[in-house]
């Protein structure tokens, strides 16, 4: 399976349609929550909250977010977003739920986290040494 | 008080294996969570069931549903789930002869050390023979595998092969892990991160 940073890289660096979104406020794993107001979509992060131009890229933003990513570029281009965003998804889900399988009889929260913290960055990979994304440490 | 009133369990079964999965009779220990009791339908089974669940075919099917962990630990973990969809042979369906030297052959096996399985099998899948196996063991398995389930030798063999393989990919895997912690500026949240992102990768 590809690394979260190589479908990065490929299908989202290549384009010339992007934007670059700050993914300031980043805290912890599992607080990120999707909300639609009458303003719009909004990703909420503890206290932060990061408004969206639609569901789909709450949700591309969402798998970021999780990562730990602090800053991460958005394809302008709606439709392409929503091409490239299931594979996404998939790919952080699979990350989970290897992680959840794999750390089930670890008990030590801050080496779980630890280990969460590492595999994360491992997976996001390439796109850090291509792109000046940076991956976040628990504030 | 914990356990009121509660019968001890005929057997138990444990809850993590290693090189090791002896599934003991019992009569003085409660089951808890590291050691989950097993309750025959008819109490007279017991041995009879021990008979089966101590058998390599057992081995292999646990194998195959326990969670592997990390690979930090040599263990896999068995959850009661597990223990209890475990399919084995139906007592009811085999023959009262067979019955008779089944748990004749158990008490023998019983008689013994529960050894690890690259001592009463063979260390590595390519050393494994039938004529090898610890003879307590084979003659088991014998009844299981060929008696009752009409398993021809070369199907056997590849019974104790597979569960030698199995066991012993998994101890790798814990050595490689090990390996990697001891490796210099190296910690054990580095090796088990690099473990998840092997099994990301090499996932579909």
């Amino acid at each position: 399976m590809e690394l979260i940073g190589d479908y990065y890289a490929e299908k989202i660096l290549s384009r010339k349609d992007l934007i670059e979104r700050e993914l300031l406020g980043w805290v912890c794993w599992g607080g990120v929550e999707l909300q639609q107001d009458l303003f719009g979509w909004k990703v909420h992060v503890g206290k932060d909250e990061f408004a969206c131009r639609s569901e789909t890229e709450a949700r591309y933003l969402r798998v970021f977010l999780d990562l730990g990513w602090r800053k991460v570029s958005v394809p302008q281009d709606e439709k392409y977003l929503a091409e490239i965003l299931p594979r996404l998804e998939y790919l952080k889900r699979r990350a989970d739920e290897i992680i959840d399988s794999g750390l089930a009889a670890v008990f030590n929260r801050k080496l779980k986290d630890e280990v969460r913290r590492k595999f994360y960055r491992k997976i996001s990979g390439t796109a850090v040494t291509q792109n000046p994304v940076e991956i976040g440490e628990a504030a | 008080m914990l356990a009121k009133d509660w019968d001890y369990a005929p057997l138990v079964f444990p809850a993590k294996v290693g090189e090791r999965m002896p599934v003991f009779l019992n009569d003085g220990v409660f089951e808890d969570k590291k050691l989950y009791g097993i309750t025959p339908h008819k109490e007279a089974d017991a041995v009879l069931l021990a008979a089966l669940l101590n058998s390599t075919l057992a081995r292999l099917f646990i194998e195959f549903s326990a969670r592997q962990l990390t690979g930090a630990q040599a263990i896999a973990d068995i959850d009661v789930i597990v223990v209890k969809t475990l399919n084995i042979i139906d007592p009811k369906k085999i023959s009262a002869k067979l019955k008779t030297r089944l748990k004749k052959s158990f008490e023998r096996l019983a008689n013994t050390p529960a050894e690890s399985l690259f001592k009463e099998i063979a260390p590595t899948p390519d050393a494994v023979s039938l004529d090898e196996v610890k003879t307590e063991r084979r003659e088991l398995d014998k009844i299981i595998m060929g008696d009752i389930l009409g398993l021809s030798e070369a199907e056997q063999l590849e019974v104790y092969v597979a569960v030698v393989d199995m066991v012993r990919a998994r101890l790798d895997k814990a050595k490689s892990v090990g390996r990697r912690a001891k490796q210099k500026g190296g910690s054990l949240a580095d090796a088990l991160s690099q473990n998840l992102l092997d099994d990301f990768r090499n996932g579909d």
